[in-house]
């Protein structure tokens, strides 16, 4: 990655919060190192208390006093101008109840140093692609959660930043905008926007994200690309008519190894001529095939094998 | 920082102020002596309800409430009651405190979790984002006041004919002296996180600053009122002096409490002082006939005989002993028949006195003037007739809070023009002397020159010695751009601890 390319770069990044005035205090992150690049949507998985809303903030200068080096655009946290290019939906976020969601988004674009005649457009196009049309020129303390997170979302993009984190982005969002927020932040990633999620969603993120760092107690426990967390397992599952009763260990036989059953028919490891070859035995023995699959890992099973790997 | 983001954070002020019920509630508030001013008229012959649909005359209305006869000037009386009602008790005390109420929670709300996220990371510093808060209590407090000012004035130039911008300036003087005490607020604010502890524990220190202020001035009045009675009663000082003296000496404890009253007085804001600067701001807006700013000494109106003039040649020149030490007259008129009145004053002088191996400083009384210029004038060429007393209707009859007799000299004299009668008053009013000539041909009642002391007071009705002593351009301790610059000064403090603390929070 070009440094040019580098919009994040942290490096053997610790912070300890004080938790009393004599103790040691509570070391949240714990020598991270990272690089995030140009129009990637990063994914930032972990158990809580992990330490991933701490490495946000400190990128988004709300977290002082840690130890290491941490760089948003080249410059350092602290640096005001650098957050003119940022976005950010904080998780559990609470904007002002005494503003209309349409009167927050204008004030934020504002605040990021966009003009009121500049905003003018796009308050009215992001109000539209949050689904919050009809209900803009309401009070936010009216609003339920879902319609915060929504205004929340399009308070981080109105503004139109280079660079954007989501804490938890489709928190109280119904199916439906779930799936618009997946659309905004494709839309994002081809504009060359960079996005950085942090989610207890595994599924999302495994659908949005380009590139995934899983945390644990401050530490990156492992980071790769989706395929990378994500690999064949060697098995492969066949989806059969299972009502004829028909003996599959035997049709099968001794093709592949580690047989089982599963609800949709069965399971077993094999390469691809062993499936080939169990294809050509089902079909000649009557039974229709009405899938052919191979297993992959989720990526909450890597999750799950990670964080409980490390446990043990 | 960029234009926009100013707007921005003025407006976010805004909304806040705006959306604000305890804003509302007293912009509902505010409305009623607004009312008041339209509903009411206060004119010479009484109190006009809804633009002459009925009058109330003054009389039974005064004797309903046990009050006497009836006087001129019923009207004002009315008017400077109601005013005096609503913006010393109901503003300046009441007001306040439900502002500090309705303004604390925006520094904890604004830092609860949550909230401080989606706002501190905008590319705006939190310095910025401090202040902006403090300011938005600023526009509460200023837009309450401006509307419940200028309704007011309007409703009373409009119904009642009374004209007085003077107070207009009491919408700046209320939020001066919220300006001081929301820092306090915000300060708590920001280290407790708590909207409750902002409210009791701003309350408690707008409390306790009162105490500390009045017990200095109440000690600083009793000082100087003991020194005024050992002067003006006793002439030599030097026993009862010593007695005081004796008494300061008292215990260590009682020193230790009179210091530390006097280092926290300089130190903390001066919220008491605001309702005198406003009176003072006031008063030099209204404008009588004659006033001095520093005492609030006032010639209300000038009797249509007299019109003020330049000093006549024989005042330029000086005329030696008598008065010379006055320099020229601050204020003159003339009137037909050559008569002429002057109002004198000057600083009075300090001498030192050793008393029980303490030098006291002991200014100058109005007996000690007057026995000066009795001797002088005694001993000079072509005085005659002179006699010594008191009037009763000088000025220091008004202010019973110092409550010593005035000195009148009178005498006749040789002039260019032929002899003449000098009528001479001298009056003392906090740290200056005064004297009042009147000049008329031997032989002249000088009834003119009592009706123009009727036209003399003080502006302050309270018959506070303080407030007498406050001024522009007293010594320092008693300076109001010191008491400005110091509870500025504190405030600023306050404002940096505030923005230090915040900026050391890890959200």
């Amino acid at each position: 990655m070009n440094d040019s390319d580098t919009l994040i770069s942290v490096r053997d990044l610790k912070k300890t919060f004080r938790t009393g005035l004599f103790s040691g205090g509570f070391r949240a992150l714990d020598g991270i190192s990272l690089e995030v690049g140009r129009g990637m949507v990063f994914g930032l998985l972990g158990p809580n208390g992990a330490g991933k809303t701490t490495l946000i903030k400190i990128l988004l200068g709300l977290v002082k006093g840690y130890e290491g080096e941490a760089r948003v655009f080249g410059r350092l946290p602290s640096d005001h101008k650098m957050r003119e290019r940022i976005g950010y939906l904080p998780e559990a976020h609470r904007l002002p109840g005494y503003m209309t969601g349409k009167q927050t988004l204008r004030l934020y674009g504002m605040y990021s140093g966009k003009s009121s005649k500049w905003l003018d457009v796009r308050t009215k196009n992001w109000i539209e692609r949050v689904g919050m049309k009809g209900s803009a020129g309401r009070k936010v303390r009216q609003y339920s959660k879902g319609m915060q997170q929504r205004i929340g979302l399009a308070q981080a993009m109105v503004h139109e930043p280079d660079l954007v984190f989501l804490d938890e982005p489709t928190d109280g969002v119904d199916p439906v905008g779930r799936a618009a927020i997946r659309e905004i932040v494709a839309e994002l990633r081809d504009k060359g926007t960079t996005v950085f999620i942090n989610s207890h969603l595994l599924m999302e993120v495994e659908q949005i994200c380009d590139h995934i760092v899983i945390m644990r107690r401050g530490q990156i426990i492992r980071q790769g690309t989706i395929a990378e967390l994500t690999p064949d397992t060697g098995r492969v599952e066949f989806g059969i008519d299972l009502s004829t009763g028909a003996p599959i260990e035997e049709i099968v036989g001794p093709i592949g190894s580690s047989l089982q059953r599963t609800s949709r028919g069965f399971e077993i490891a094999v390469d691809e001529d062993g499936a080939n070859a169990i294809v050509d035995r089902l079909r000649g023995s009557g039974i229709s095939i009405r899938s052919i699959s191979p297993r992959k890992l989720t990526l909450e099973d890597t999750f799950i094998d990670l964080v409980q790997g490390e446990e043990q | 920082m960029i234009p926009t983001r100013w707007k921005a954070l003025a407006l976010d002020a805004l909304y806040q102020v705006l959306d604000n019920w305890v804003f509302r509630i007293l912009f509902v508030l505010a409305l009623i002596p607004i009312l008041l001013t339209f509903l009411f008229g206060f004119t010479e012959d009484g109190i006009v309800l809804l633009f002459g649909f009925k009058t109330f005359p003054y009389e039974p209305l005064l004797q309903a409430f046990g009050g006497r006869s009836v006087a001129e000037g019923m009207d004002k009386l009315f008017i400077e009651g109601l005013l005096q009602v609503v913006f010393r008790i109901l503003a300046g005390n009441f007001g306040v405190l439900f502002c500090i109420a309705a303004t604390s929670f925006f520094v904890p709300r604004m830092i609860e979790k949550g909230a401080a996220d989606v706002l501190f990371h905008k590319p705006l510093s939190r310095f910025s984002l401090y202040m902006s808060r403090y300011f938005a209590g600023l526009v509460f407090v200023g837009l309450l006041s401006t509307f419940m000012v200028l309704g007011m004035f309007l409703g009373l130039l409009l119904v009642s004919g009374h004209y007085d911008p003077g107070i207009l300036w009491a919408a700046p003087s209320l939020t001066y002296l919220f300006a001081l005490i929301h820092a306090v607020a915000m300060l708590v604010g920001v280290v407790t996180r708590s909207t409750v502890a902002s409210i009791l524990l701003t309350i408690l220190f707008f409390w306790c600053n009162g105490c500390v202020h009045n017990a200095w001035i109440g000690i600083e009045t009793q000082s100087a009122l003991e020194l005024d009675s050992v002067e003006e009663d006793f002439g030599d000082p030097t026993d009862s002096a010593s007695q005081q003296s004796s008494r300061e000496e008292k215990g260590a404890v009682l020193r230790f409490f009179l210091g530390t009253i006097e280092w926290l007085h300089y130190i903390l804001p001066k919220t008491t002082d605001t309702d005198y600067i406003a009176t003072k701001l006031r008063e030099s807006v209204r404008g009588p006939a004659y006033e001095d700013s520093d005492t609030l000494f006032q010639v209300v109106s000038i009797p249509e005989e007299w019109r003020p003039s330049a000093p006549a040649a024989w005042v330029r020149a000086g005329r030696p002993g008598v008065l010379a030490t006055f320099g020229p007259p601050r204020w003159n008129a003339t009137a037909e028949g050559d008569r002429t009145l002057e109002i004198w004053r000057r600083e009075r002088n300090k001498t030192e006195t050793e008393i029980n191996g303490k030098t006291r400083v002991r200014p100058e009384s109005t007996r000690t003037l007057s026995r000066g210029l009795e001797d002088l004038l005694e001993g000079a060429d072509g005085i005659r007739s002179l006699r010594t007393g008191s009037l009763p209707q000088v000025p220091t009859a008004n202010a019973p809070t110092l409550g010593y007799p005035n000195k009148h000299l009178s005498w006749a004299e040789d002039s260019d023009s032929g002899a003449v009668e000098v009528d001479l008053v001298l009056f003392r009013r906090g740290e200056f002397l005064y004297g009042i000539v009147y000049r008329a041909p031997e032989g002249s009642p000088n009834e003119p020159f009592v009706n123009f002391l009727n036209e003399c007071n003080f502006k302050v009705q309270d018959e506070s010695w303080y407030a007498t002593r406050l001024s522009w351009t007293a010594d320092w301790r008693f300076n109001i751009w010191f008491s400005i610059g110091s509870s500025v000064a504190f405030t600023a403090l306050l404002l940096g601890l505030g923005c230090f603390r915040l900026s050391r929070i890890d959200f």
